[in-house]
């Protein structure tokens, strides 16, 4: 019995000296307050030109597709082509260019690594004009490892690995509509 | 007196022409007898002296009883005498008389018809009437032909005595030469008429009347002499005999004379040397007696009635042409033009002819109106080829030069349209777009009736300022016409379709019944029995309607349907046996019947896979009026039910289309002759769709005759049961009887036989139907096929363009290591870095975006903030409403702030001129 007592108050004394340790403790600092950040709900017509119409049942590409492609996009890097490959939507596209002109070796060039994932964003058409077939416009997103390879006069052979997502817009004539 | 003047100037005449002294002492002596008018006769019978008359000619006469004797006796000497056997085929087969004799025979007539001008005084009425009858024997003689009924036999002794005279005048041409033939010629031309001299004499012989007198002509042609002689004898026996319009008593005349007839060496074309005649003309002369008792008559002839009917010349109507451009004005000018002169000269004629005709005697005046006839007939003539070529030429340039095509249009003075009404609601939307264009059409055509009513009756010319204004509008309201007419037609032609669908029978029918559906499946048989149900009541309402109709017309024929009784009569009758309750009821069966068709029609068509063609067509456009209104309630109206086949919509054919991207040229190919497979096949499908349309339609049509004969047999006794072998289709009148209740008793046999006609007419129908629904099908799997390919082609063509996509990149989120698109470095080791540290490696010197070189000292690295926010944590966005770079989104500022962009529609955070460098050390959030 006694040493039951003991123990109670033992453990009762423990406690009493973390609570006032936390108190202290809470003295010092303030709650922080967490809020969501708003964002705006998705649709099927959003972010598409005007007159365009979203594809509702859109043929997702393959990874077979896109790989061509990706290959393609990156093999233009640091070359007079790149400029071309990158879309109106690009953000500072012009200095990205102007970067890689400047401060990237004339001897660097990326290669693709791998592709992790592909998946189709969003498929719509812009109509063609006197009879003719529209266009059909398909963003993809694909999760692509690349790796950067160059020579540095210091550093002899230089890698810089690395794993981004690629938003690709690709474009090819729109399929005959038919009943 | 006479004889004594006319003797020297015979001799005188004569003994030129006859070498001989003989001859004249011949013809002196003839003349001799002649002149004695008491030996007149004596000479015309050819006795008397006339037995020496001349030598061999005159044995001649002598020797047969008629020349015909002479000429058989003369060839039959020749036959024996020197076996000429060729000339018998020659003379047996003749009958007319020789080419010389004919010759001679000419020139008789042409000698006498001389001799008649030279006559004048008073004897000479007497030698005029004595010409006028020589001169209608001669001409009978001339024309040889006349003579062969006469019983003459005469030969060409000329061609067949010397049949070879020309070859051997030829062979002498050929085999000597021209030198030879030269000096032979006299020798050939001696030869062959040595050989005609041997030839015998020829005579002719002939006899007729003239008027009073009767006449006789003698001719004698001695060859070896190369002379002819004849005599013309008539008697006339103191009769009137007219000569130059007066006439004459006549005892008789002898008109005598004679020249020559020979043959001659025609050697003109000296390969072609031949024998012809050479006939002159005789010297005649003659004596007439007109010396009857002592006194001569002489009184004028009547001028002869000689009248003359001409041709009709008719106007031409002169037409106000209504041109249709004004490029073909001149044109039609020209024609109008030539139209007033034929016109102009047709009036000078008409009157001329009046004239002409009114004149029944030849005078100098109606000569004149002939001469001037036929000058007005040519003229005619010219001008109405001028005018066909004239309008030739309008009509050519109204083809080339003006738009409006339609002939008929020219003049399109027609009725207005009258408006069209239709025979069932269902068409009515169509009728009244029929309407609706025709009340756009009437006042067009009204408008250009008015304008031809007047350019036709007032001759509105071209050129004037009327004329052209008139038709200048009337162009215009044909181009209107044309356009609206085909509106109008159009707007027909669908009323048209709809009727056929929908409407059904086209006019009232008291008999009409419907046809008992069958044969639908068991999810439909619910519908199926509704349907017939009504069929059953709408059958029974018809039938008492007809009992009734029937009763009546048998009760008016008999009792007339004036009268107050008979009145009476019917409607009592009407009001037994149900006849207005039947007739309210009908109406609304019939709309019943549509309504419970339609859903029996629909259920087939989507539960029943295999839908009997006997029941496809049920209860469509089932239309009724009152039988009250019928002018002819006898009349039985084919039981029509209407189209049911309703042709499913094809889908658009696509359009073709090509590819840039050449890997894919193949598919396209296909897909493109796939297209055109598709449209081929839709042709023919919607033209097999009508067929079966019609196929269907006509089946029901015949099905309906097959029940009409089935239900026709129902007539109900007293009890409500129906009796046999009574039809009321009046199709089999014969043999018929009426019942009491007046309905029509036909034979059984006839009934059969017409139900069984019918029966047949029913299964080739639908044989028909059968064969145009599997053709149907054929094409509707080829369709389909077809269809399945282009689908699979589109397939293909969307994947294999892939190929040829284009690629761009929008954007690359670093997730970790090197980003080479960050443009702040793109050769950065880790980029999440960027901005917070200082890089290192190869690109340890370079500036990246968000950060700056440390100005404050090496160990204490800075960062950029806007609005005391982490650049890095922002957006930058291009220019817009804010003039310049700047920075948009919520994040946290370096105190750990939640901070929301404070100006979204501008500058946000602010530009890229208020970003500040901190110490890391001033922003405890990061």
């Amino acid at each position: 019995m006694f040493r039951e007592t003991k123990l109670h108050r033992f453990l009762v004394a423990i406690f009493m000296v973390g609570l006032t340790v936390a108190v202290s403790s809470l003295d010092a600092r303030q709650f922080r307050q967490f809020t969501p950040i708003a964002t705006p709900q998705a649709s099927p017509a959003a972010n598409i030109p005007e007159g365009a119409t979203p594809v509702e049942d859109g043929a997702p590409l393959t990874r077979q597709e896109v790989e061509p492609l990706v290959r393609g996009l990156l093999g233009k890097w640091n070359t007079a082509e790149m400029e071309q490959t990158l879309s109106e939507q690009f953000f500072d596209a012009s200095r990205l260019t102007d970067a890689v002109d400047s401060q990237v070796p004339r001897d660097a060039r990326l290669r693709l690594q791998s592709i992790q994932g592909i998946q189709t964003l969003q498929q719509y058409e812009i109509p063609g004009s006197g009879g003719e077939r529209g266009e059909m416009v398909t963003v993809v997103s694909a999760t692509v490892t690349t790796q950067l390879e160059f020579n540095s006069p210091t550093d002899g052979f230089v890698r810089r690995p690395g794993t981004s997502e690629f938003i690709l817009e690709i474009r090819n004539a729109a399929p005959p509509r038919i009943q | 007196m006479i004889r004594n003047s006319l003797l020297p100037t015979a001799i005188w005449g004569f003994r030129s022409r006859w070498p001989t002294t003989l001859t004249v002492a011949l013809l002196l002596l003839v003349w001799g007898s002649v002149a004695c008018a008491d030996q007149l006769d004596d000479f015309i019978s050819g006795s008397g002296e006339l037995g020496k008359f001349g030598v061999d000619v005159m044995q001649d006469f002598a020797e047969g009883n008629s020349a015909e004797d002479t000429g058989m006796n003369r060839l039959k000497d020749l036959i024996k005498g020197k076996s000429l056997d060729w000339l018998r085929e020659q003379t047996t087969g003749g009958g007319d008389i020789s080419e010389g004799m004919g010759l001679i025979l000419n020139q008789i007539h042409e000698g006498v018809a001389a001799r008649g001008r030279t006559s004048g005084g008073r004897q000479g009425i007497c030698d005029l009437a004595a010409i006028n009858q020589a001169w209608a024997i001669t001409f009978d003689a001339k024309n040889a032909r006349l003579l062969r009924g006469a019983g003459n036999v005469w030969f060409d002794l000329m061609t067949s005595a010397i049949p070879n005279a020309p070859a051997l005048a030829e062979k002498l041409v050929m085999s000597t030469g021209k030198v030879i033939y030269e000096k032979t010629r006299a020798e050939v031309e001696s030869r062959i008429k040595a050989a005609w001299a041997k030839t015998q004499p020829e005579s002719f012989d002939y006899s007729r009347t003239s008027g009073p007198c009767t006449l006789n002509l003698k001719v004698i042609w001695n060859k070896k002499k190369g002379a002819y002689l004849f005599i013309i004898t008539g008697k006339c026996d103191c009769k009137l005999v007219s000569g130059g319009g007066r006439s004459i008593t006549m005892r008789g005349f002898t008109i005598l004379g004679g020249g020559t007839a020979n043959i001659v060496l025609d050697d003109r074309q000296p390969n072609r040397p031949k024998i012809r005649y050479r006939v002159g003309r005789p010297q005649v002369k003659m004596k007439a007696d007109c010396n009857c008792g002592g006194t001569t008559t002489i009184i004028e002839d009547p001028p002869s009635e000689d009248p003359i009917t001409l041709p009709e010349t008719g106007l031409i109507e002169r037409e106000v042409l209504q041109p249709r451009c004004e490029a073909c004005w001149p044109k039609l000018e020209a024609v109008q033009g030539y139209v007033g002169e034929i016109n102009r000269i047709a009036t000078e004629m008409n009157t001329l002819r009046t004239k002409i005709e009114a004149e029944k005697f030849k005078t100098p005046e109606r000569d004149a109106n002939l001469t001037r006839w036929n000058q007005l007939s040519q003229e005619l003539a010219a001008a109405e080829k001028q005018h066909d070529k004239a309008f030739q030429e309008f009509y050519d340039c109204e083809q080339t030069e003006c738009q409006l095509g339609d002939e008929q249009l020219r003049y399109p003075v027609r009725d207005l349209v009258s408006d069209v009404s239709t025979f069932c609601e269902e068409c009515q939307e169509a009728a009244n777009a029929v309407n609706a264009e025709i009340a756009k059409l009437n006042p067009i055509i009204s408008q250009m009736n008015s304008i031809a009513q007047v350019t036709k009756n007032s001759e509105v010319r071209l050129g004037t300022t009327l004329g052209n204004a008139t038709y200048r509008r009337w162009n215009q309201l044909l181009a209107q016409y044309s356009a609206q007419n085909q509106a109008v037609e159009g707007k027909k032609r669908d009323l048209s379709v709809c009727r056929a669908r929908e409407c059904g029978g086209s006019r009232w029918d008291p008999f009409k019944l419907e046809r008992p559906a069958s044969g639908a499946c068991n999810r439909c048989k619910v519908a199926e029995n509704n349907y017939n149900n009504a069929v059953a009541r709408h059958n029974r309402a018809v039938e008492i309607v007809n009992d009734y109709l029937a009763w009546e017309k048998s009760h008016v024929l008999e009792n007339g349907d004036q009268s107050d009784a008979s009145l009476a009569s019917m409607e009592a009758k009407k009001q037994e046996t149900g006849y207005r309750q039947a007739l309210g009821s009908l109406s609304r069966i019939t709309e019943e019947l549509n309504t419970l068709g339609q859903t029996l029609r629909d259920c087939i068509r989507r539960w029943c896979t295999n839908v009997d063609d006997t029941v496809i067509g049920i209860g469509a456009g089932v239309t009724l009026t009152n039988p009250e209104d019928a002018t002819d309630r006898t009349s039985y109206g084919t039981i029509i039910e209407g189209a049911v086949f309703e042709p499913p919509k094809l889908p658009k054919v696509p359009n073709k289309i090509s590819t840039n991207c050449t890997p894919c040229q193949a598919i396209v190919e296909d897909y493109n002759r796939t297209i055109d497979t598709i449209s081929r096949v839709q042709g023919e499908l919607t033209q097999a769709y009508e067929e079966l349309r019609k196929a269907d339609l006509y089946f029901n049509v015949r099905a309906a005759e097959v029940n009409a004969f089935e239900l026709a047999t129902r007539e109900y006794d007293a009890n409500g049961n129906p009796t046999d072998y009574i039809v009321s289709t009046p199709s089999f009148e014969s043999g018929s009887q009426t019942t009491s209740s007046g309905m029509v008793r036909y034979e059984q046999s006839e009934f059969n036989q017409g139900r069984d006609a019918a029966i047949a007419r029913r299964d080739e129908a639908q044989t028909k139907l059968v064969a145009a629904k599997a053709k149907v099908q054929d094409l509707e799997f080829q369709h389909d096929v077809a269809w399945k390919r282009l689908t699979a082609r589109v397939i293909d063509l969307v994947r294999c363009e892939r190929q040829c996509a284009t690629v761009v990149i929008r954007d690359v989120r670093i997730l970790t290591g090197n980003n080479s698109y960050d443009p702040r470095d793109p050769t950065a080791e880790d980029s999440t870095q960027i901005g917070i540290g200082p890089t290192s490696g190869a690109t340890s010197t370079s500036t990246a975006s968000g950060t700056s070189p440390s100005t404050s000292g090496a160990s204490e690295p800075t960062i950029q903030v806007v609005n005391n926010i982490p650049i890095s944590r922002l957006t930058l966005a291009a220019p817009d409403a804010c003039l310049a770079n700047h920075y948009h989104g919520d994040a946290n500022n370096c105190n750990g702030v939640f901070t929301v962009d404070p100006n979204p529609p501008a500058c946000g955070h602010g530009t890229v001129n208020d970003v500040a460098s901190i110490p890391v050390s001033a922003c405890p959030d990061l």
